[in-house]
């Protein structure tokens, strides 16, 4: 059986003379949470229109679920979720009503589908307000009912673009939360765009990169975070004065040095060697109380990638 | 009519009378050809209302008043409200997407018609009372019947093609307005020209050859044509690629 979800080879879509997807290769294993990450414009949700058919590819060749984009486009949409760019309730439909049309869209038996739209209206705490207009609820709510369209006929794989954007803080973990379970309790498989690095760097097992249609970097959070190399040391203690300062940034291993909150944020070639670190301080009057040793978070690494390729 | 079209139909009849902001405004929409087809003109007109084609007005009235104010809403509307992206991402088939936007607004104006017939055929009775109930005419009720089915399907099938790819239903609804207006300025010019360029007298002759139903037929026949035309062009036109 093939343990892959999609398949992308060499993906190309242009919009008349503007190329949107050049040259994407991509694969993601099933039962994961996969992040799809980049700028704005920079093909994420022309990817995901591609991936699920409603657009065909310049060239390239895409397999969703083990199905041709270009030929077998129905099958894909008939076991896919999608919680696209925009919400997609309808807003003078009730939640209820809303899932009722999706779950009849998707051909659930009637006992199965109203199991299940119970079902997840209470996981997704919308039940008692089922008969209200979707249009009279706050952008989370709508969020959460959307997700529980998207996973309603208990589909393979769910496309998500930005499914936390414009939410607050609680919303957005309510969504993380529901699509950890997903991905961890029923083996299906996640595809979400995101411009939140500490929610990819949470949730995601795999993380691709892309700009310009292009992809930039690929593999896991850990991995993407080595590929820039960097490793941070943050000093705590007395004594930071400029002389210190100047010292460190003549040793060879580092790459910067800058005074935050009173710490010392230190940013090396490779792994430090923390001992003489702390000698060399010491050897400059420095009282160091506290060292922490770690690696770039994926915003800085993720910045570092834009950056070098302009 | 298969699964994936009822499922298209029990949305779109759900969402009949609330499309657009307010529902108010659909329901004093609903009223006035009631009010006005249903009471006002039958009793105005009284028993000429049965036999002498005036309820002709009700099959064409009617669907204009009902339908052309919505209809731009299929997919402009769900355009405008960022729902049409979700809609064709699911499994539903082209055509039943297509076909179910279409069929309720035809089946809303067509049976609103119907009704307002029957409404109007109560009220001249009461007020027209001899003793005996009396009826429509068999060829105009016919013509009506005819007249509405194909007059629904006409606006629909415009108001479908303006609204496939317009980018807000106030486009949509210009694109249909110029539809209907085009055409009218057109036909006036071809009146205002004739007499012109074409020998008139002839014309008037051939055409009293023919009496009323025959002269209704054709235009059916033509009404049936180009409804037939627009729904091929409506359903070239749905391409779920050229939608988003």
């Amino acid at each position: 059986m093939d343990n892959m979800a999609i398949r992308i080879q060499s993906l190309t879509h242009d919009f008349d003379r503007v190329r949107a997807v050049d040259g994407l290769s991509l694969e993601v294993p099933t039962g994961i949470i996969f992040g799809f990450l980049g700028p704005n414009g920079a093909g994420k949700t022309t990817t995901i229109r591609l991936l699920l058919g409603l657009l065909e590819p310049t060239s390239g060749q895409i397999e969703v679920l083990g199905y041709d984009t270009r030929t077998q486009a129905d099958q894909i949409r008939s076991q896919v979720g999608t919680l696209l760019e925009h919400s997609g309730i309808y807003e003078q439909m009730s939640a209820e009503d809303n899932l009722e049309f999706f779950g009849r869209a998707f051909l659930m038996p009637k006992a199965e589908r109203e199991a299940r739209i119970k079902e997840l209206l209470v996981e997704m705490e919308l039940w008692e307000r089922r008969k209200e207009f979707a249009g009279s609820w706050s952008r989370g709510m709508k969020q959460r009912l959307a997700l529980a369209r998207a996973i309603l006929h208990n589909p393979r794989l769910v496309l998500l673009d930005e499914p936390t954007a414009g939410l607050d803080v609680q919303a957005a973990v309510a969504v993380r939360e529901n699509l950890l379970t997903l991905a961890e309790r029923d083996g299906v498989t996640i595809f979400l765009t995101t411009h939140n690095m500490a929610e990819a760097e949470k949730i995601c097992s795999q993380i691709a990169v892309i700009r310009q249609g292009r992809l930039m970097a690929f593999g896991t959070p850990d991995e993407l975070r080595a590929k820039t190399g960097k490793r941070q040391v943050v000093v705590s203690g007395q004594g930071f004065d400029e002389q210190v300062i100047k010292v460190l940034r003549q040793q060879l291993e580092v790459v910067s040095v800058e005074k935050h909150n009173g710490h010392l944020v230190i940013q090396m070639l490779s792994d430090p060697d923390i001992p003489s670190l702390i000698s060399l301080l010491a050897g400059e009057g420095v009282q160091v109380t506290e060292v922490h040793q770690g690696k770039a978070s994926l915003e800085e690494t993720y910045l570092q990638l834009m950056e070098e390729d302009r | 009519m298969n699964t994936d079209m009822m499922t298209m139909i029990w949305k779109e009849s759900k969402g009949l009378l609330k499309q657009g902001k307010s529902r108010s405004k659909a329901i004093w929409t609903l009223l006035t050809p009631v009010f006005m087809f249903g009471i006002i003109l039958p009793i105005q007109f009284r028993e000429e209302w049965l036999d002498m084609g005036w309820s002709l007005a009700i099959a064409l009235f009617t669907p204009l008043i009902l339908i052309a104010p919505s209809i731009c809403e299929s997919f402009a509307g769900e355009r405008e409200r960022h729902t049409l992206d979700t809609l064709l991402a699911s499994r539903l088939p082209d055509r039943s997407i297509l076909f179910g936007k279409m069929i309720v607004p035809v089946v809303y104006g067509w049976g609103m018609t119907i009704l307002l017939l029957v409404m109007s055929l109560v009220i001249v009775n009461v007020f027209m009372w001899d003793g005996k109930f009396q009826l429509y005419e068999m060829n105009i009720l016919l013509a009506d019947f005819a007249l509405s089915v194909l007059f629904s399907g006409l606006i629909v099938n415009l108001g479908t093609l303006s609204s496939l790819r317009s980018a807000t239903v106030q486009s949509a609804q210009q694109a249909l307005m110029m539809m209907f207006v085009i055409p009218f300025f057109g036909i006036q010019a071809v009146i205002f020209l004739l007499p012109t360029f074409l020998p008139m007298e002839s014309i008037r002759e051939f055409l009293s050859k023919f009496n009323y139903d025959q002269i209704l037929l054709v235009f059916l026949g033509i009404l049936l044509v180009v409804n037939i035309g627009l729904l091929l062009a409506n359903m070239a036109r749905f391409k779920r690629s050229r939608l988003i």
